[in-house]
């Protein structure tokens, strides 16, 4: 675990101070304005990677700034890992009454969380080389210590990931993930399925695999969003969501498990063939949506 | 440490933190006792009152707590109208922050009517007569 820090600097006018994090090997997330100086005002341990996950795109956390939270929403969001916050920063309450303390767009909050919360590990920038971080004086704990969880091969698939997700940022990459027509970004969804096959089944991977499971993993995802769809107009409860979306990826792994074998099924899912994967709990499920 | 209030104790820094985490963990693991529908407004409300709980003391009357929730409740309408006719492009950058920060000052004046002024001070950590100020810079909008 690294550790990620609160920062508080004096704006300009001071009366408000602005927030911004760091992880102790110097890495920064600026949270829309300056990420040097001021002082620590909260730290805490938790996964630089997580954080990462949850800053994006572009250190906003998804915010959007002055509309559904500033600066202490963000540094807020990014050092959920580590379950701390930048309360101790001046007009830290003027904005939690405003905004509350993670944004007023709870529900997209929780969406963020659910969807950065298979993400563990740290980030390379916050990994200090021991040289480096003697250099930057950080004690032990701080950084030099930490053990990274998973090897480079899963650093590796995290990184191409990332640079997967980063191609929001481009205009033209934004403009088309605006026009979606469904809720679902099946391309960059493919993409990742590609660098995730890549990386659990080597260079043995066919590119006529690729393109099988690519094709029954947008299959599932449709028929998810159709049920997302009826979910939100009433017509089925929680639970029976959960046993259809259960179903559809029982389906959808028999069919995976047909197109690339038994070695390399189990190798991709890290399951035995016939295995049943119920990845929806119908309790919880009904209630979340009562 | 723990501090005491006319109200009680109040909750710590620590405590309060812990208390909020735990608060977002209990709904991101679907665990809050509430409809999908309501659950913003359950959260910020608990969230409020976590606030108290903090700057005020734990005892805080629940009438004098209902009313600073009443008028939390009824600016939410106003700072809606406001975002959406900023999101709308009918309020410029530099006119949005400036009403944001028009905004905050009117439900603190809305708090006063409920609070002393040192339980005000007290509950957005401010020196005697100064205003609260929202972080917002206009040329970041």
């Amino acid at each position: 675990m690294a550790a990620l820090r609160g920062h508080a600097i004096s704006t300009l006018w001071g009366l408000a101070d602005h927030t911004y994090v760091t992880c102790a090997a110097g890495y920064a997330w600026p949270c829309w304005g300056r990420s040097a100086g001021g002082s620590i005002i909260c730290s805490g341990t938790g996964s630089s990677a997580k954080a990462n996950c949850i800053s994006w795109p572009k250190s906003t956390a998804g915010l959007v700034y002055g509309v559904t939270g500033v600066c202490h929403q963000t540094a807020n969001r990014i050092l959920w890992p580590a379950g701390v916050t930048v309360h101790r920063a001046k007009g830290y309450w003027a904005s939690v009454l405003a905004y509350g303390v993670y944004g007023t767009d709870t529900v997209a909050w929780l969406a963020r969380l659910a969807a950065c919360s298979g993400t563990s590990g740290e980030i390379p920038e916050c990994v200090p080389r021991a040289a480096g971080a003697a250099k930057r004086g950080l004690k032990a704990g701080e950084g030099e210590t930490v053990k990274l969880p998973g090897d480079a091969k899963d650093r590796a698939l995290v990184r191409s990931i990332g640079a997967l997700y980063q191609k929001g940022v481009t205009p033209q990459e934004h403009k088309r993930r605006l026009t979606l027509k469904s809720a679902v970004d099946f391309k960059t969804l493919a993409g990742e399925t590609k660098l995730v096959m890549q990386s659990n089944l080597g260079k043995t991977v066919k590119a006529a695999q690729i393109k099988d499971i690519q094709a029954i993993q947008m299959e599932l995802f449709s028929m998810k969003d159709a049920l997302g769809q009826r979910l939100h107009a009433g017509s089925i409860g929680g639970e029976e969501l959960a046993m259809k979306v259960n179903a559809a990826v029982n389906k959808a792994l028999k069919s995976c498990l047909k197109s690339l074998g038994k070695e390399a099924y189990s190798k991709m899912f890290e399951l035995e063939p016939g295995e049943e994967m119920n990845v929806v709990d119908p309790k919880i499920a009904a209630q979340v949506h009562q | 440490m723990t501090t005491m209030s006319n109200y009680g104790p109040c909750l710590t820094s620590e405590e309060y933190q812990r208390a909020v985490v735990a608060l977002y963990r209990r709904a991101a693991e679907g665990r809050m006792p509430v409809a999908l529908g309501d659950i913003e407004q359950a959260i910020k409300d608990a969230e409020f009152n976590l606030q108290i709980d903090h700057k005020l003391g734990r005892d805080f009357p629940a009438e004098r707590r209902q009313a600073l929730l009443a008028a939390k409740h009824r600016a939410e309408t106003g700072r809606l109208r406001l975002v959406r006719g900023f999101v709308r492009k009918l309020i410029r950058k530099r006119q949005f922050a400036g009403a944001m920060q028009l905004w905050l000052e009117q439900l603190t004046e809305e708090f006063a009517k409920v609070l002393s002024p040192e339980e005000l001070d007290a509950l957005m950590e401010l020196k005697p007569g100064e205003k609260p100020v929202l972080p917002i810079e206009a040329d970041k909008l």
